[in-house]
């Protein structure tokens, strides 16, 4: 693969990445999303969510957009394709 | 070691998978099916290196987005760093959901307000390498760890690739909205955001 200029790690914290003027980070949010936060931080997430509506839509926004968009990517092979892969595998047999 | 005589059926239930990634990322049904075909075709080949008990689903998506890169290596475009830079973070949430909602739930309104061709259409225009990133972990579920595996760069990449990518795709997609005045989507008319 071609070399990207991506910076491995994490980015600057600054106040823009805080959804509203509390206090998780939207880098936060994504960890509690794809389970990155160990117990204790995602209890305290969790617990933030519970007191701030802000904070819980945007986190259901991001759960509901990602699962909206997998269910439209989501395609199962065409059966004759399926088929044609499954000959080509038996006939190396 | 693997057993090639149990191949088909040790392989077989991550067809449809592999198919619905490799589809996302030919853009057209005729090199999907090539894809997946050559992806399991070398898995065949190389099955008895493969190690019985380690993450075989990932295994071949590593083999399905290696074939991936060498065919179409020709054409891949480093991405310009100025068409993923600068978008804010919640970039599609604060554009659409905080006025426009009307109390329906987060999918409930991006079901009225995109078609999936859309989303297609925008998953399709990320960069090869950002969309990889976001097809595996958004779509397929696997960790930054698997991701690192399968890609064969360092996790701290993947993290990278996957906030760019997921920032695109949420301004490609809020293109489409924006360019029909923040409404519905025609093809979705039945659903009407009032």
């Amino acid at each position: 693969m071609e070399e990207l200029d991506d910076e491995p790690g994490g980015r600057v914290d600054n106040e823009s990445d805080r959804p509203f003027s509390c206090n998780p980070t939207v880098e936060e949010l994504y960890n509690y999303i794809d389970g990155y936060l160990d117990d204790s931080q995602r209890a305290e997430f969790r617990s933030h969510l519970q007191r701030c509506n802000g904070c819980d839509d945007v986190y259901h926004f991001e759960v509901g957009l990602r699962s909206f968009i997998g269910s439209r990517v989501r395609q199962v092979m065409p059966p004759d394709a399926r088929r044609r892969i499954m000959d080509s595998l038996e006939n190396l047999f | 070691m693997a057993d090639q005589a149990t191949f088909v059926e040790d392989t077989e239930p991550f067809m449809d998978s592999l198919y619905s990634t490799a589809l996302r990322l030919t853009g057209n049904r005729a090199d999907a099916e090539d894809l997946v075909q050559e992806t399991y075709l070398r898995a065949y080949r190389s099955y008895e290196s493969f190690e019985t008990g380690t993450n075989l689903r990932a295994w071949l998506f590593r083999i399905l987005t290696n074939a991936h890169i060498n065919r179409y290596r020709a054409r891949q475009r480093r991405p310009e760093e100025t068409e993923l830079e600068d978008i804010e973070d919640l970039y599609l949430y604060r554009r659409i959901r905080p006025e426009n909602h009307h109390g329906q739930s987060a999918e409930d309104q991006l079901m009225d307000y995109f078609s999936e061709a859309e989303v297609v259409k925008a998953v399709e225009a990320l960069p090869d390498a950002y969309r990889m990133a976001v097809l595996l972990a958004d779509v397929e579920g696997f960790s930054y760890k698997e991701i690192a595996e399968i890609l064969d760069i360092p996790v701290g990449t993947v993290m990278s690739r996957l906030h760019r990518g997921r920032k695109s795709l949420q301004k490609e997609l809020y293109e489409f909205a924006a360019s029909r005045g923040l409404t519905a989507s025609p093809a979705n008319a039945t659903h009407s955001v009032n």
